[in-house]
């Protein structure tokens, strides 16, 4: 599969946002015209899924100048591998100047991502289901997922007791807490979520050492949010509690983290219901969610928290890069 | 049994149960572009077709 890789190039992107919602034809019809999302919907229709509503996901092969070329939806390597050198045969019948035409226009108008707090705390987290007998050392459960935590420049110095002397503890802002708790202590474990409306806890920063600018911090709290989604057939649990464990270093100089890992270990449930037309017994599952921070990247683009667009501060609304 | 479980002793071990083996860090290692745009204008540089990873939620971050 490696080796077959090596005859394209690889990009991943968000879906929903390229086929406009729902359904590209009503993005259309409502004045949605960003170039990137029109590029990819006029190429996609011509994928495994078609021009009509619906999810797009799934993997393409196209021409740098948009044309279709092939596409699956699938897991399995196989009939992936198929589908790539069914793109690539199509590719060879392609006279060389077809080869180079770049799209038209595909520069988009708008990204969440340009939001990114350059200057600021970007958290990168990973989630996973935890042993019923809570020992680490159990097999590793095979589910995670990944998510995202911004904090402006402003709101990661909010981590800090206003006088940074070894003994000297501090709560995290409300706004700051409710941003931890309600986006990212969420069971996305198998897939996306919705947000918790409220949590109630709090976190605690107390600095353990002071070496010279660095201020080193033990982060603990506890969380607990409770709400159905509000969109019926969407996976979440009813209620999600956690403690959380961490320690970060901040540097006072320079005005940033130069480490932070943070542990939220807790237990979700749902009661029975019905979800997907089946009926479900009561649930109960132990999640662990681990935050650090997000590697730095070359090229300076970082993709954003899920539920950005939810965190009511100006900052996280930014349409320009 | 939730409070005792995660303390500075079990910190380590909770971080490497929780986060990603070398093995499932794998398929990152790979050279991704972050978006279609950005595929699109490498593959008219490389004179390579693309191939466009697209989820709901980023493949990168929560799908």
């Amino acid at each position: 599969m490696q080796k077959l890789t090596k005859q394209f190039v690889l990009a991943a992107d968000e879906v929903w946002r390229l086929q406009g919602g729902f359904d590209p034809k009503v993005y259309r019809e409502r004045g949605g015209a960003d170039p990137e999302c029109i590029a990819f919907q006029d190429m996609a229709g011509d994928g495994h899924y078609g021009p009509g509503a619906g999810s797009k996901q799934g993997i393409y092969v196209c021409t740098p100048s948009g044309d279709f070329l092939a596409s699956i939806n699938s897991s399995r390597p196989r009939n992936v591998a198929k589908m790539l050198e069914r793109g690539l045969a199509k590719w060879r019948e392609l006279s060389v100047k077809a080869k180079g035409v770049p799209a038209k226009s595909a520069k988009p108008t708008h990204r969440f991502e340009w939001s990114c707090p350059k200057d600021g705390l970007r958290l990168a987290s990973t989630l996973r289901y935890l042993p019923a007998n809570h020992d680490p050392k159990s097999r590793r459960k095979t589910e995670y997922n990944h998510d995202f935590l911004w904090f402006s420049r402003k709101e990661a110095r909010q981590f800090l007791p206003k006088k940074a002397s070894v003994g000297a503890k501090h709560t995290l802002p409300e706004l700051l807490f409710q941003r931890i708790s309600r986006f990212n202590i969420v069971d996305a474990v198998r897939g996306e979520t919705r947000p918790f409306r409220k949590a109630e806890g709090s976190i605690t920063t107390e600095v353990t050492a002071v070496q010279g600018d660095v201020v080193v911090l033990r982060v603990t709290g506890s969380t607990k949010a409770e709400g159905r989604p509000r969109r019926p057939g969407l996976y979440m649990p009813d209620g999600i509690k956690s403690q959380l464990l961490g320690e970060a270093r901040f540097d006072r100089e320079k005005g940033e983290f130069l480490s932070f890992e943070l542990i939220a270990k807790g237990v979700g449930w749902m009661h029975p219901r019905r979800f997907a037309g089946a009926a479900r017994r009561a649930q109960v599952r132990n999640i662990g969610w681990y935050f650090t921070l997000t590697p730095k990247r070359e090229d300076g683009f970082y993709v954003s928290p899920t539920h950005l667009s939810s965190y009511g501060v100006p900052w996280s609304r930014r349409t320009r890069r | 049994m939730l409070v005792e479980s995660l303390s500075t002793a079990t910190f380590a071990a909770w971080r490497d149960y929780i986060r990603l083996t070398a093995t499932e860090r794998d398929w990152t290692r790979l050279p991704w572009l972050m978006t279609f745009n950005a595929g699109l204008a490498a593959a008219a540089k490389a004179k390579k077709p693309l191939l466009l990873w697209t989820m709901n939620g980023h493949p990168f971050g929560c799908t």
